[in-house]
């Protein structure tokens, strides 16, 4: 596989349900290496870019390219083995345990058996995100965060060692959206952390702005199914942005230790 | 592991009660003189006579459609990702019944000759086909731009059911007193036809069944996260539910076919490996299998010996203890699903 190719593309997407236009000509691409954050209001169409770019929906107009190839070509097995993807939330129903999920992970690389060094990345992708305490506890008897964690696990352990000409792909669809403060910092660092090790590129959606602003390479901001920005937080994150597009009246700020910009949303008055 | 010795004791205990009482250990004797390792003047001929013929095939076909249950049950949960659903969900059994009622009940319309020549095996093959075509319709309801949705899928096989038992209503409603009690106590199923040939075509499709379900187990783990999901971990998820329903319609039709309808094995057995294995699908498929037929030979070694020399009909055991199992389960879910 060619690295020098975008690793994934997508180009004039549109995507028409119910003759509602929830996706209006987005053309994004992201580079090795590089984090992007989709942000933006509840039913900008974050998700349904994000499922767009998975293959889970497919598109009215446009295409989208992993590694040059569109997707509609790409056989699931292979697919699986360098991109992973993290719903918004997993529904299930058997009792599975912690460990059994994120071996579930490896799965497009082994047949059913799993060998040591299979276990070896389980139990690194685990520690990544502390799961490992509760790694034999059922998992329908955990909380929402915990939960949330033990997926984002399984998402790492799936291409924790992807072939190394390769730069594996995460989408994650608000991966700290059920997480407390300490946990989602641990979340950002691992998948940051995998980024630096196996340049990998990550497309996050997120909603906390200043989260983004420090993690994020990149910032696309999402309006009724438009980009309305693409750039750094140096680049985007601006009052005036924020008015138009969350509707709040917000104040920019720096952080005294890195200078990056972040915002501080009024709720006092207009 | 005890799972293995006491389906083993089941097996031999069943085969020792009966009618005609046969000690177990005439039973070993018996059964080792059939492989060389018994002298054959060891043992009586007339015991010998009615365990090879009568209760060897008897305990084999209760094993086989056991297990086949079973393992249908575990397969069609994982496929609907529910560990509620049960094999009939597809419209199998349904369809069965209502061709099975259609030759109890105008047996007459078929050609003298066809008759002559399937004999006994007539009801078998027709509530066979009878299964796969309702299966198929529901399969073929459910399936758009070639993607079986599985919520759909289960409201046409809701859909089927209640066609064909209103088919089974009007043909008991103009069917002879007699035919009306073959009817009923086909609906209740029995292991009654077990004989060398019924063993031989039951065994050798639920074999079949059981060894294509020991690829589906990792796939079905992953699809236990859901659909979208399993397709992101690389599992060819419409490839797969085709050969589940294949599978499950193969086992579930040829046990329904030459055993009339034995309900609740395909819940029950899978969901007691879940709660004493966990879910994993590669543990839980041949689990199931050895529970299911062990429950099967358990429940027919009552049928036949309760109200002996009359047998009492399986379904109606299988359902006793049944019922009030999938109560407790329906209960326990809730519980779940309500506190989560």
């Amino acid at each position: 596989m060619n690295t020098d190719t975008q690793i994934l593309s997508a180009q004039n997407i549109n995507v028409i349900r119910n003759s509602q236009q929830l996706i209006d000509n987005v053309s994004l691409d992201i580079a090795r290496g590089e984090r992007v954050a989709l942000i933006g209001p509840n039913g900008a169409g974050k998700s349904t870019l994000l499922k767009t770019l998975t293959g889970e929906i497919a598109p009215n107009h446009g295409n989208v390219t992993l590694f040059g190839k569109p997707l509609s070509q790409w056989r699931d097995r292979d697919a699986a083995r360098v991109r992973a993807v993290l719903p918004q939330a997993t529904m299930l129903n058997f009792a599975f345990t912690v460990r059994e999920i994120v071996e579930l992970g490896r799965f497009p690389h082994c047949a059913g058996a799993l060998t040591r060094h299979d276990r070896i990345i389980v139990a690194e992708a685990m520690s990544a995100v502390e799961v490992t305490a509760f790694a034999e506890r059922d998992v329908l008897s955990l909380s929402g965060g915990e939960r949330a964690r033990v997926h984002a696990a399984r998402v790492l352990a799936q291409v924790w060692d992807a072939p190394h000409d390769v730069s594996p792909v995460l989408l994650l669809d608000e991966p700290t959206a059920s997480l407390d403060l300490r946990h989602q910092r641990v979340l950002l660092q691992a998948v940051s952390e995998f980024v630096k090790r196996r340049g990998a590129s990550v497309l996050a959606v997120l909603h906390d702005i200043n989260l983004t602003a420090q993690w994020a390479d990149r910032i696309v901001w999402l309006q009724r199914g438009r980009i309305v920005a693409n750039g750094s937080a140096e680049q985007t994150l601006a009052r005036e942005r924020i008015r138009d597009v969350y509707e709040v009246d917000a104040e920019i700020a720096r952080y005294r230790k890195s200078q990056a910009p972040y915002a501080m949303i009024d709720l006092v008055n207009e | 592991m005890t799972a293995g010795p006491i389906a083993v004791a089941v097996a031999v205990f069943a085969l020792a009660v009966g009618a005609f009482p046969i000690a177990p250990s005439q039973v070993l004797s018996i059964l080792g003189a059939g492989i060389g390792l018994v002298a054959p003047e060891a043992i009586d001929a007339q015991q010998a006579a009615v365990l090879w013929s009568i209760r060897v095939p008897r305990v084999l076909l209760g094993a086989a459609v056991g297990a086949g249950l079973a393992v249908a049950g575990a397969l069609m949960q994982g496929l609907f990702r529910n560990p509620i659903a049960d094999p009939g969900l597809i419209g199998v059994t349904s369809g069965a019944a209502l061709a099975a009622a259609f030759v109890i009940v105008l047996g007459a319309v078929f050609p003298g000759k066809l008759v002559r020549e399937l004999g006994n095996y007539l009801l078998p093959f027709a509530a066979f086909f009878g299964g796969a075509l309702a299966a198929l319709i529901v399969k073929h309801v459910a399936t758009r731009d070639g993607v079986t949705s599985v919520f759909t899928m289960l409201l046409a096989g809701i859909a089927i059911s209640a066609l064909a038992s209103a088919g089974i209503g009007l043909l008991a409603y103009i069917a002879t007193d007699t035919q009306l009690r073959l009817l009923t106590f086909w609906t209740l199923g029995s292991l009654g036809s077990a004989n060398w040939s019924v063993v031989a075509i039951v065994g050798f499709t639920i074999s079949i069944a059981l060894i294509l379900s020991v690829r589906l187990a990792a796939p079905l783990n992953a699809l236990a996260l859901g659909e979208f999901e399993a397709k992101h971990l690389g599992v060819d998820v419409q490839r797969m539910k085709n050969i589940v329903l294949l599978v499950a319609l193969a086992a579930v039709g040829v046990s329904v076919a030459f055993c009339g309808m034995i309900g609740f094995i395909g819940l029950v057995a899978p969901h007691c490996v879940r709660l004493l294995c966990g879910p994993d699908h590669r543990m839980l498929l041949p689990a199931s299998a050895l529970l299911g037929g062990t429950l099967l030979v358990a429940a027919d070694l009552v049928a036949r010996t309760v109200v002996a020399p009359a047998e009492l009909p399986i379904g109606i055991l299988t359902a006793l203890l049944g019922v009030p199992f999938f109560v407790v389960l329906l209960r326990r879910q809730h519980g779940q699903t309500t506190s989560g």
